[in-house]
């Protein structure tokens, strides 16, 4: 069972009740069954993780990220890990990409973790952008599935634009949220709406998590649940999601977006299991 | 006139407090008679049908009441004053809430309450599973923290196919904080079935590989526990009854466990006991060796300063040990090539450790032990002492090959002087031996091994050391 979460936020509810397309009924064991858009698609590219001879991640598909960020601010974040390419933080098995944060000293950080990405490598707009996770948890621990916009060098940030198909706090592991950042929509304002389990949580098993990118739209999806839609009608600045985005995969551990740090009780290591990675493209009917 | 339904009993053990009981007989308690009802509500704004409380003997009686003034949700809550250490009536509160008949629990996973205090208080046990009988499925968690505000607390059923006619539905129990009195609250106690709490993980032995010799008898197992992951994303370790378990013995011709987990030595080897909960493998295991010493070794009683010690409990061992048994090899790549086999283990008993040195697969196709404890890292001068000592215990000659069973030492250059160890042999005792140093003609200012050789192929061995 599962239903909508509306952010508790003035700005947000006012955009949701003049946009919202779906017809989701609240709180009720059968919500209301939804009508969702029929779009076919085609495979342009994925990672199912399914190396058989290397427990490397694929370098023809993803960079790995080191370190706190080229500012060193814990990527803008005030994230508190230490992100490194060592089989210990990111190893392929099993058929998933496994991304292990852990507690300990190294590189003067008491955490460390993994984060890799597709620039360069892969640059993608529009179609269906899909991952099957199996979410870390625990106070501190932010796992997050996102996309930023690939003309990030050039046009700073929030202009080239940010796409989170999910992130979620691991204090409260039943929920996720997705968000995008834009001028004039960003940080604390950001276009973002949550994605509630009443009775699971995101760590307890599979879940895919989506979005369905057209010109005029960004649809949010959790499995087969469309949980948000965002047109270019509904952000309060220009409109930026009309370029390639490159993926990114990560599991952070404290910062600004979980409240600072992990409790001391947070169970470690923390494991984000990640089944595949697909992007489509959409096929005229 | 018609007797009150609503009897209460006073036995010798407790006094039983007759609170509201409630007495609708819903649908389905009328029931087969092989079948107990499912309700999951404990206590909600009321005692739920069928629901007795008792007090725990030696706690205050009256330390429970029904309150109707602080409730969480609805019209009462249970209110618990935990008495003064000094009260003449009672110096904890402490009681379970039962049933005479059974409830069919096996749909839920966890119990859970509401609580709060007038002040941060810790609640010293509570949990579910407490008849005032057997308690055979108890459940608890130790030291419940409670805050000044309503807050959610959640305690696990590990197995709920177990639990088709449970009575102890909840209980508690309190001592006063620095011996004072004070009050908590509990609303909304109820069994419910949650996917928001996951990852159990069951331990015996406190989740220990714990390792054992021993000769006859039984041993019990302890320290079983179950922990969880709470919504807040936090684990919660609580207390459980064995009889959630299920045990095995990898070998039960060594030894056999019973349901509750009471291992009996059967014969003479090694025996690996696990458990599972469920189909879940549990942490932990208790692995006993049986055939070694049922004593310890005499204690030495010679100074430190008189000795250069290799391997004691009752001394500073001052010998750096690079391994306890080096696999000397000889005519590697040749038709002869020999290497030792010789494995080892540590065991204790009574906490006095030592070594059991085995080797039933010997490359010259004997059953011996051979043995060289290295140091050669850090060759030791024994140049001042004039003796070595150890205890060996032999459990049986029945494998042995007949040679005659040396001590080696060998210096840092690599000469090496054997001499005979014990004539004769003894079994199933500790026997201290000594050997003059005098009778090694070696470099004793750098001796690098201490070696075991031809001795039958399973002995454990005590205090080795250098002395004068």
């Amino acid at each position: 069972m599962n239903y909508t979460i509306f952010k508790k936020n003035k700005f947000v509810s006012a955009v949701i009740c003049s946009n919202v397309l779906i017809s989701l009924v609240g709180c009720n064991d059968n919500a209301g069954v939804q009508t969702l858009p029929k779009r076919t698609y085609q495979l342009v590219w994925s990672d199912e993780f399914n190396n058989t001879t290397t427990s490397v991640v694929d370098n023809t598909k993803w960079n790995i990220d080191s370190g706190i960020g080229s500012n060193n601010d814990g990527w803008g974040n005030d994230e508190k890990e230490y992100y490194t390419s060592r089989d210990t933080n990111i190893i392929v098995k099993n058929g998933c990409l496994t991304i292990t944060a852990l507690k300990e000293l190294y590189g003067g950080k008491s955490f460390t973790s993994a984060r890799i990405n597709t620039k360069g490598l892969f640059e993608h707009a529009y179609g269906r952008i899909e991952a099957r996770i199996k979410t870390p948890y625990g106070p501190g621990i932010w796992p997050a599935f996102w996309m930023m916009g690939a003309n990030n060098d050039s046009v700073v940030w929030p202009d080239c634009g940010e796409i989170d198909i999910m992130e979620l706090r691991g204090q409260k592991s039943n929920i996720i949220n997705g968000t995008l950042h834009g001028p004039g929509y960003s940080g604390v304002s950001a276009i973002e709406k949550s994605f509630a389990f009443v009775n699971d949580r995101f760590d307890s098993g599979f879940h895919v998590l989506a979005v369905e990118w057209g010109i005029n739209y960004i649809d949010f999806y959790v499995d087969n649940t469309l949980y948000q839609e965002v047109t270019p009608k509904s952000v309060p600045g220009k409109w930026v999601f009309d370029h390639p985005f490159y993926i990114i995969l990560n599991v952070a551990v404290g910062g600004n977006y979980v409240g600072g740090w992990p409790s001391e009780q947070t169970p470690f290591p923390q494991t984000m299991l990640v089944d595949y990675v697909r992007v489509y493209k959409e096929v005229s009917k | 006139m018609k007797k009150s339904k609503f009897y209460y009993k006073i036995t010798a053990l407790m006094l039983v407090l007759l609170m509201a009981v409630g007495c609708e007989r819903k649908l389905d308690e009328l029931q087969l008679a092989t079948k107990y009802p499912t309700t999951p509500e404990v206590f909600i704004d009321g005692f739920s049908s069928g629901l007795i409380y008792a007090a725990f003997a030696g706690s205050k009686p009256t330390a429970f009441q029904v309150d109707d003034q602080v409730t969480y949700l609805g019209t009462n809550s249970m209110r618990f004053d935990v008495p003064n250490a000094t009260d003449p009536l009672g110096g904890y509160a402490g009681g379970a809430f039962f049933l005479t008949a059974g409830r069919d629990l096996s749909g839920y996973n966890v119990l859970t309450f509401w609580a709060k205090a007038y002040q941060a208080d810790t609640i010293n046990e509570v949990g579910f599973g407490n008849d005032l009988g057997a308690n055979k499925y108890q459940v608890s968690v130790s030291n419940l923290e409670i805050s000044t505000t309503w807050e959610k607390y959640y305690i696990l059923i590990p197995d709920p196919s177990l639990l088709k006619q449970e009575k102890g539905m909840f209980y508690y129990a309190a001592a006063p904080q620095s011996g004072k009195a004070y009050s908590f609250y509990i609303d909304e106690v109820k069994f419910e079935k949650l996917g928001t709490i996951n990852h159990e993980v069951y331990k015996i032995c406190n989740g220990s590989n714990l390792n054992v010799t021993g000769s006859t008898g039984t041993y019990k197992l302890s320290d079983f526990s179950a922990t969880f992951n709470l919504p807040t994303g936090l684990n919660q370790t609580e207390t459980i009854s064995s009889s959630y378990f299920t045990f095995t013995s990898s070998n039960t011709s060594v030894a056999t466990v019973d349901s509750k987990g009471v291992v009996s030595l059967i014969g003479n080897g090694t025996a690996k006991i696990t458990a599972k909960v469920g189909n879940v493998d549990a942490v932990g295991s208790y692995t006993i060796t049986t055939g070694g010493p049922t004593s310890t070794a005499t204690n030495p009683t010679l100074a430190q300063a008189n000795v250069i010690s290799v391997y004691s409990d009752a001394y500073t061992n001052n010998v750096t040990i690079d391994d306890y048994c080096e696999h000397w090899e000889w005519g590697v790549g040749l038709s002869w090539h020999q290497i030792i086999t010789t494995e080892y283990s540590f065991g204790s008993l009574n906490g006095n450790n030592f070594i059991h040195y085995s080797n039933n697969n010997d490359t010259w196709g004997l059953k011996r032990v051979i043995a060289p404890i290295k140091f050669k890292s850090n060759p030791k001068n024994v140049s001042s002492m004039t003796y070595l000592h150890y205890d060996v215990w032999v459990p049986s000659m029945s494998t042995y090959t007949s040679n005659i069973p040396t001590i080696g030492l060998q210096d840092a250059a690599g000469l090496q002087v054997g001499v005979t160890a014990t004539s004769p042999l003894e079994t199933n005792k500790w026997v201290p031996v000594e050997i003059p140093l005098s009778s090694f003609g070696i470099d004793k200012t750098k001796v690098a091994y201490f070696v075991f050789d031809n001795f039958p192929s399973d002995i454990y061995v005590d205090n080795i050391y250098f002395h004068n």
